[in-house]
């Protein structure tokens, strides 16, 4: 029961992928060729100016992980009407490149875990805490080298973080 | 880790309405893109998920790798990083060699992990080597 809802949800979104992520990889096709081509039409555009790279799906639920220099978050949709996304919400979360995994563990079709990925250093372990992206001016040479705030979440790993609504 | 309401009684509220965080598991070089196992998610004894996290290797961090390269060593120049200046952009040892692996208890993933650090560099002797050798 629960596997059936692990399959891609079967929309076409067309969205600003970054290229250099290891999940933009594209594969060009001759547009030529029926065998190869059968259809791919754009439906939708998200019309957030952001990066968006790494993508989730679950069901009828599609989960875009995006970023800035200083924010990012994910955006949620519901995919059910392909051509016209419904946006549930946009979660915001400093952790930046957001990659999301999902998972729905009591298998009722909507998913109820989720994982994100945080690829930037930041000032403690929760979503709104401010990341320290920028490197230290003066690093001292041949040494390891710290972010700008030494006292951040890379100065204390292995502090959990709390229990808190987002 | 976010717990998600998704509309049942086991996670109240509509689905994505409430999202909460149980926990952060740190990663010597963070987590750029990540990827989970789901062999053991129906497990009987203890569901769990086993994630597998790629870093960046743009530059160095505080706990993921070292400045200073041996001589004559040319460093890394990272030339397309939108998030250095132009002046930083020739960042040393930016490699990170390793992924890391986290164990996600599904019943309690505010217990979550981390179960290894496999290291991933073509640089391990008696490993097959990058053809170019760069």
């Amino acid at each position: 029961m629960r596997r059936a809802f692990r399959l891609l949800a079967v929309a076409a979104l067309a969205l600003g992928l970054h290229t250099g992520t290891a999940s933009a990889k594209v594969k060009v096709l001759a547009d030529d060729d029926p065998a190869q081509v059968f259809r791919m039409d754009k439906l939708f555009d998200d019309p957030w100016a952001a990066t968006h790279s790494d993508f989730a799906f679950w069901g009828h639920y599609a989960v875009l992980g995006w970023y800035t220099a200083t924010t990012g978050g994910v955006h949620i949709y519901d995919i059910a009407n392909p051509a016209s996304p419904q946006e549930i919400r946009n979660f915001p979360c400093n952790g930046n490149q957001n990659d999301p995994i999902l998972w729905d563990r009591n298998g009722n079709g909507a998913p109820d875990l989720m994982l994100l990925a945080v690829d930037r250093t930041m000032d403690g372990t929760d979503c709104d805490a401010p990341v320290s992206m920028q490197p230290n001016p003066n690093p001292p040479p041949a040494q390891i080298r710290f972010d700008a705030n030494p006292q951040g979440w890379a100065g204390r790993p292995g502090v959990r973080g709390e229990r808190r609504l987002c | 880790m976010f717990e998600v309401s998704d509309g049942s009684a086991d996670f109240p509220g509509d689905p994505f309405e409430v999202i909460e965080q149980v926990d952060a598991q740190y990663t010597d070089c963070g987590a750029h893109t990540i990827t989970a196992n789901t062999k053991f998610a129906d497990d009987p004894v203890n569901p769990r998920l086993v994630v597998y996290v790629a870093s960046y290797p743009l530059r160095p961090g505080p706990t993921c790798g070292q400045t200073g390269m041996p001589a004559g060593q040319e460093p890394y120049k990272n030339t397309s990083n939108q998030f250095e200046d132009a002046s930083d952009r020739e960042v040393e040892d930016p490699l990170h060699r390793v992924i890391q692996v986290l164990n996600v208890p599904l019943n309690n993933p505010a217990n979550t992990t981390e179960i290894a650090e496999p290291q991933i560099s073509y640089q391990i002797p008696g490993w097959p080597r990058d053809p170019d050798g760069k």
